[in-house]
């Protein structure tokens, strides 16, 4: 299992760091490294590097996981599984 | 996107001389996005919100436990299609609400649920009552919001009312210090929320579904309740009356197509009907519409519906391909999905016969040995001789597989579940708010004896508000579907479910003030039903019924849908 990095641009607001880093734990990953640069504007950009906790987990649907929380204007990053799966298109850098 | 404005104009009693406190803007704000009803229970750190309540024009429900008050308001969106609203204060009370509002998180239901909260300067000191809501909340919330400005209010609420009821729907947590409530605002600002058209579906995608379809034998149509959400059900309806593609749905979807209607084949899965998940089994190509998969339906992933493609419309692209890979995935609005799903009338004669074949080769039976009370027998005469006007509220158990089994539905909100989260306790406090909601139904919940423990406290709201709620009670003095798994999957070990010490069901209603009856013996059904459907308030009947009663058919756990167990 290899670490893969996820940068997520998101809206600086009470309690949007722990929602993300909550849902990621909860989603089958572990979370390895952060990066969360000071914010020039109320948009910041957390850069994470996880590692999923089994094999079986499609870093496309983790993604559109994340990027549907209110708030969530990108997901970049990660590899594509080789899990096909469809619909798969939110700012997949 | 559009802007709208919503214009804050608080009714603000008894005293309208001052400028408004926060808690008269939460009133006002609610109003103004139609609330009429909400559920709660109050206390300390929310006392400036009930403070507010009288004369507001809000309806306010006292439950005895804040766990009934989510789930009522859960029940009441389900049946409304708007947002539920719970109230409730720091502290237990919030924690209290946390089984109510993740009901509402697994099964997608708009609820508004705000908490009371100790005044913001002893916030982060362990005070009385003080608990982190908004933190513990978070894995069950589609969003929250801890109110830091009372200035904030009319758009914090506006905003939580958007996101609960757009897209894919869920509960939104607003946790609001009790100061801050207690805050006069000279100058409230009108809200301002941009409004999400409903994303249209690809037209690329839409293309490759149909082609799917076109070439499809033996297709399958799987139902989800993301089709009511997506107030979807007279398109799909119309969608399918020129198809005719076999049905199948999850238990969330029972009633988007009536359960008798010539194309439905019942619910598939665990306790799904033997055509169902055979029909899912032999397909070779699964048309899924606003379903996603939960393991209860698929059975072990890996060996269901082995030669199939799946067409998937969701209006969530985070389910498109999360347990099952879709060869057509469409994202979006799913009313237009299916609106712009043009396929005809496919050529599938022989596939529509092997399903009526297998329809009826595994038909229920509803004779069972002995003279006691049989549930499912029970269960089908009642949602018949209700008819169209029958809404069912189930607890959790072998009477919830039953109803979902063997009732008549001929529209989703008549069959309201715990699907996703399986709580029991939902039985009741949803009956009040479905009948609250709509009066003129003949709103039944159906529990067990293990269930209506959970929240019987609430026989106490169904008296006070004259609520003319149907209660059957299944009681065999056990924890039935524990029991079955133990008796099945355990080598017989029963352990923990004997609940031999149940009080006298009816004797408790009755001292609640709710007429009951017991029933004991088969021949009694038809009047047992007949008086319940004919008695105009509130109605207990205790229905005792043989213990060793299991649900059937069954998929063992872990294993395929192939595999049904049967009596």
């Amino acid at each position: 299992m290899t670490t893969q990095t996820l940068h997520i641009e998101f809206e600086s607001a009470e309690g949007a760091l722990l929602r993300l880093i909550g849902l990621v734990e909860r989603r089958g990953y572990e979370v390895c490294s952060m990066n969360l640069p000071t914010p020039a504007t109320g948009t910041m950009i957390l850069d994470l590097g996880i590692m999923a906790r089994d094999g079986d987990r499609d870093i496309g649907v983790l993604r559109r996981q994340i990027h549907r929380l209110t708030g969530v204007r990108r997901v970049m990053g990660g590899k594509k599984s080789d899990k096909k799966s469809m619909g798969d298109h939110h700012g997949d850098g | 996107m559009n802007a709208i404005q919503t214009t804050i104009n608080p009714e603000c009693p008894p005293v309208c001389s001052q400028a408004p406190t926060g808690a008269e803007l939460v009133v006002a704000a609610l109003r103004d996005q139609d609330v009429d009803t909400v559920f709660g229970y109050p206390g300390g750190a929310i006392m400036p919100l009930y403070d507010a309540l009288p004369g507001s024009g809000l309806k306010h429900i006292l439950v005895r436990h804040e766990q009934a008050a989510a789930f009522a308001a859960d029940a009441y969106a389900r049946v409304t299609g708007k947002a539920g609203v719970c109230l409730a204060t720091s502290g237990p009370g919030a924690t209290n609400l946390l089984t109510g509002i993740a009901n509402a998180f697994l099964d997608s239901v708009p609820l508004i649920a705000i908490t009371g909260q100790v005044p913001a300067n002893v916030m982060g000191t362990d005070a009385f009552q003080e608990i982190d809501i908004f933190g513990m909340s978070m894995p069950v919330v589609k969003h929250s919001f801890l109110v830091r400005q009372a200035e904030d209010i009319p758009q914090i609420i506006a905003e939580a009312f958007a996101i609960a009821t757009t897209g894919r729907p869920g509960p939104v947590l607003i946790d609001l210090p009790k100061d801050i409530a207690q805050t006069r605002v000279e100058n409230p600002v009108t809200a301002k929320i941009e409004k999400n058209e409903r994303r249209a579906p690809d037209p690329v995608a839409i293309v490759g579904a149909e082609a799917l379809l076109k070439r499809a034998k033996r297709p399958v149509l799987y139902i989800g309740g993301g089709v009511a959400k997506a107030k979807a059900v007279q398109t799909l309806r119309r969608f399918n009356m020129l198809a005719g593609i076999p049905a199948v749905s999850t238990l969330t979807g029972l009633g988007v197509l009536p359960t008798d209607s010539a194309d439905f084949y019942g619910m598939l899965g665990m306790h799904g009907t033997k055509a169902a998940n055979i029909l899912v089994q032999e397909s070779d190509l699964l048309l899924v519409c606003g379903a996603r998969f939960d393991d209860r339906a698929t059975g072990k992933v890996d060996s269901f519906a082995p030669g199939a493609k799946v067409i998937h419309l969701d209006c969530d692209p985070a389910e498109i391909g999360k347990i099952r890979n879709a060869e057509a995935g469409v994202q979006g609005d799913l009313k237009s999905a299916l609106e712009s799903l043009a396929v005809g009338i496919l050529d599938i004669s022989p596939w529509r016969a092997r399903a009526q074949e297998l329809r009826s080769l595994h038909a229920f039976s509803y004779n069972a040995p002995g003279a006691g009370v049989f549930a499912p027998a029970f269960l089908e005469e009642l949602s018949r001789t209700a008819g169209d006007s029958f809404v069912a509220t189930c607890d959790v158990g072998q009477h919830q597989m039953w109803v979902a089994q063997h009732c008549h539905f001929t529209r989703p909100e008549a069959h309201l579940t715990s699907g996703g989260l399986g709580a029991m306790g939902y039985g009741i406090p949803a009956g009040i708010g479905a009948k609250l909601a709509r009066p003129d139904d003949c709103v039944v919940t159906v529990t067990g004896d293990g269930s209506i423990m959970m929240n019987i406290q609430e026989l106490a709201t169904i008296r006070r508000y004259g609520v003319a709620l149907k209660i059957v009670l299944f009681d065999n003095s056990t924890l039935g579907l524990v029991r079955q798994w133990q008796e099945l999957f355990y080598e017989g070990n029963f352990s923990e479910v004997d609940l031999y010490d149940n009080p006298d069901f009816a004797e408790v209603a009755r001292s609640f003030g709710v007429e009951a009856f017991t029933v004991t013996r088969r021949e009694q059904t038809s009047s047992a039903i007949k008086r319940l459907l004919n008695t105009r308030g509130p109605v207990l009947a205790h229905i005792r019924i043989d213990p060793r009663e299991n649900v059937w058919p069954l998929v063992p756990p872990g294993k395929s849908n192939a595999e049904m167990m049967e009596r």
